[in-house]
């Protein structure tokens, strides 16, 4: 699948974001209990089906996907509850999901109205708490910390958003509230769909005690089993490993996989009306298939630093440091970085820094994920260069060009056709 | 192996021979310097394999024979040393160094398996003023990059032609050029760089006014003079076509005084963007104004008199080129000249036509 940049968690935990350190949250009392802070996570119900069938009501009831494209080899973005009865699931082959369901309506994915209407979910809840976080096409992370004595208790202000956005918008959508983020989005799994599912700090340990590990959102399945083999199926016993036996199996991961297990994550609730300065801009790739050939591995790279490029041109950064991680197939996660003098930019730039950084055990190992990222930005501040004029002009008219006739009108040469089993919805969000 | 030797000589000479030495190495031995002690001499080698450092030193040698010791323990123990003799004695793969009251066994690796000294091909030699050579060094290698991706950039190019020696060096946002004009025809022509480290260290180790003598040869340069050799690889690549982006002329010409120029840049810069170190400069007829402007940071101005009679423009630069530009100049003034504020702005002392700096600027 494609790991996007929205995966801030992975990001942060992946490419040196900020460690967990002490807490640095004031904290609420409620009900005689401590919150650090009260954090919902809403995770909108079959979001784009259930937009489809505001637009047009006669679909609802019936099986129904969000196609990615009205190509004929398009996949399934999103499967309405009634069609994931037969099988069919997101990343499906259309083709295969109509054979599993017979009857089955197919509908275009129009982005623009998913984002549309998720707006006007902003809109709501930014009523119940300013502190509103965009976490992706689907899903929202409020801190109600401030706000959530005015309605008594943190489940009361969540049951009044819900029904909120159930008569403003007709949309369903489950809530989870909890102490962080992590937790909250856990507990908003518990429940689903049109759920709300409360997680208080002094039931939080003995939840996590006989929890399996894969139940925690970021722990896939292939992660549980390693972790099962380290000896912990359950988050309890991952929050007990010592951290140097997980930072030797996984690498620069391994302190936060310990963090998970122990439900602890310091992330903000980052609104999205924040100003605060961006500190890297990264983007990250989990293949479809592991891969060893040096061309392929060099492929995503070079996709990945031309995305990065793309983005900091875009905001209007420049960056003086370059990020790799690689995850290779057993899990095991490095992260190397170069910090010079020189700002960059350019993909190209990017790409040669990254390839440079890249372990050289990755042609035998193989990767399951790559990830790029360029830090110590500074705003616009690239000096223009002595001998790459008509580079950086070239580089400028490829942007105007993209901008104008979408993402991918022009890109390099190596970067065709697109990486294979790439699904083409994912475009849209990536 | 036996020897005493006065111990701020070898204090010294590990010290010379320690330049060399690698700092972070897969293989430990790189992390040693060889001593080799033959017919009245100790000959003293440090290396990370790109670079190499070679001190002779004259010692009363009891038996000849050869080690490989760790360069920094060995510096450490030898200058900590409060005896003004010291007496190294090698058994096997230990050293035992005494000096006054103290007594050290140090550990080291065999001599046999130290890298082999490169020969330096015969090529282009020149000699000069050991000061000079570290004057032009000191004057352009700040401008070169340490970009991983281009080696090419990562040294000063050196180039001889007929009677005049160039040093160059570029990052691609600015880029510092020095001159000089021997009194003897070189007859040769010559296109080589030389790398940062081995720039660096020369910058470090050499002296004034003793001479040394260049040899530039296929693939590596050499520095001979009487307290050590230097000799290092040459480094990858192309250098890019610098010529091409020197103005031959400039439309704005801009005098002012040099230290008044860099102390506003220095201290304007102060509340300048962590990063970008953006500064702007406003320069008006009789005056310059230095600003820098940074959001939850602050902001500074300040004005200075100047000779200029065009018109009014903003240029912005990163105040850290610029100030590194401005503390390598020399003189009283400084002749800032430039055809358009988004184009290379050219550095020099006025009347200095063997030295200059061009920096480019970052675009408002």
């Amino acid at each position: 699948m494609w790991g996007s940049t929205t995966g801030l968690a992975t990001r942060q935990s992946l490419l040196g974001g900020k460690r967990p350190g002490a807490s640095a949250f004031p904290g609420v009392d409620i009900a005689g209990e401590r919150w650090e802070r009260v954090v919902l996570h809403i995770d909108m119900d079959q979001f784009f089906c259930a937009v489809e069938r505001r637009v047009n009501p006669a679909l609802t009831g019936k099986p129904l996907v969000v196609t990615g494209s009205r190509k004929k080899r398009s996949v399934v973005a999103a499967a309405s509850y009634e069609s994931r009865e037969f099988g069919v699931k997101a990343g499906m082959p259309v083709g295969e999901a109509k054979r599993r369901c017979r009857g089955l309506i197919t509908v275009p994915a129009d982005i623009h109205r998913y984002t549309h209407a998720l707006r006007k979910v902003v809109v709501i809840a930014s009523r119940f708490t300013p502190v509103v976080e965009i976490s992706s096409i689907d899903e929202l992370a409020l801190d109600a910390t401030e706000t959530c004595k005015r309605y008594g208790s943190p489940d009361e202000l969540a049951a009044q958003l819900k029904e909120a956005i159930r008569i403003e918008l007709g949309l369903s959508c489950s809530i989870g509230v909890a102490e962080n983020k992590l937790l909250a989005k856990y507990a908003a799994g518990t429940e689903k769909p049109d759920g709300l599912s409360m997680l208080r700090p002094s039931e939080t340990s003995d939840r996590l005690e006989n929890l399996p590990t894969t139940d925690m959102p970021g722990v896939g399945e292939k992660v549980g089993e390693y972790l099962a083999e380290l000896g912990a199926r359950t988050c309890g016993e991952l929050g007990r490993l010592p951290v140097n036996r997980l930072k030797a199996r996984f690498g620069v991961v391994g302190e936060s996989l310990r963090m998970l297990g122990r439900g602890i994550d310091r992330r903000p609730v980052v609104p999205f009306w924040s100003d605060e300065e961006v500190k890297s801009v990264g983007n990250s790739l989990t293949v479809p298939r592991d891969v060893r050939k040096p061309k392929e591995i060099g492929r995503v790279l070079l996709w990945l630093s031309e995305r990065v490029g793309r983005r900091l041109r875009s905001d209007g950064y420049v960056g003086r440091r370059v990020t790799c991680a690689v995850r290779y197939p057993d899990f095991y996660t490095v992260a190397r970085s170069h910090a010079q003098k020189r700002f960059v930019d350019d993909g190209g730039d990017i790409y040669r820094c990254a390839a440079m950084l890249l372990p050289k055990d990755v042609t035998e190992k193989g990767i399951r994920m790559l990830a790029v990222s360029v830090s110590m930005l500074a705003r616009g501040a690239r000096p223009s260069h002595l001998f790459e004029n008509k580079r950086d002009k070239l580089t400028e008219a490829i942007d105007r060009l993209n901008e104008l006739y979408g993402r991918d009108c022009l890109v390099r040469a190596a970067l065709l056709p697109d990486l294979p089993g790439a699904p083409l919805y994912r475009e849209h969000f990536g | 192996m036996k020897f005493t030797c006065d111990k701020k000589v070898l204090a010294d000479a590990l010290n010379l021979a320690q330049s060399a030495v690698a700092t972070k190495s897969t293989l430990a031995i790189l992390g040693n310097v060889m001593l080799v002690a033959e017919d009245g001499n100790l000959e003293l080698t440090g290396t990370n394999i790109d670079l190499w450092v070679r001190v002779r030193v004259p010692v009363e040698i009891g038996d000849s024979g050869s080690i490989t010791l760790p360069a920094r323990k060995m510096t450490d123990i030898v200058r900590s040393i409060s005896a003004d003799t010291v007496e190294v004695t090698v058994e096997g793969t230990a050293a035992t160094v005494k000096g006054g009251r103290a007594t050290f066994k140090v550990m080291g690796l065999d001599a046999s398996d130290f890298p082999t000294f490169p020969t330096v091909e015969a090529g282009q030699a020149i000699t000069m003023r050991q000061g000079d050579l570290k004057d032009y060094v000191k004057k352009t290698l700040f401008a070169s990059s340490d970009d991983i991706t281009r080696y090419a950039l990562n040294g000063i190019c050196i180039q001889i032609e007929g009677k005049e020696i160039r040093f160059v060096a570029t990052d691609g946002y600015r880029l510092a050029y020095a001159a000089v004009h021997t009194e003897i025809e070189t007859g040769g022509v010559v296109d080589v760089i030389l790398p940062s480290r081995a720039a660096g260290e020369l910058g470090k180790i050499l002296g004034d006014d003793d001479p040394v003598e260049i040899n530039i040869g296929e693939n590596h340069i050499s520095f001979d003079c009487d307290t050590f050799l230097l000799v290092t690889r040459q480094a990858e690549g192309k250098f890019p076509p610098y010529r091409e982006v020197v103005p031959p002329s400039f439309e704005k010409q801009i005098t002012t005084a040099r230290a008044e120029f860099l102390e506003s840049v220095r201290r304007v810069a102060l509340v300048a963007d962590e990063h970008s170190r953006q500064i702007v400069l406003s320069v008006a007829p009789s005056e310059i104004t230095v600003e820098a402007r940074t959001a939850d940071v602050g902001e500074a101005d300040e004005s200075f008199p100047a000779n200029y009679d065009g018109d009014e423009f903003k240029v912005s630069y990163n105040a850290n080129y610029l100030t590194e530009i401005l503390t390598n100049i020399e003189g009283d003034d400084v002749l800032y000249e430039l055809n358009d504020p988004g184009k290379q702005g050219m550095f020099r002392s006025t009347g200095d036509e063997e030295y200059f700096c061009i920096l480019m600027p970052i675009k408002l």
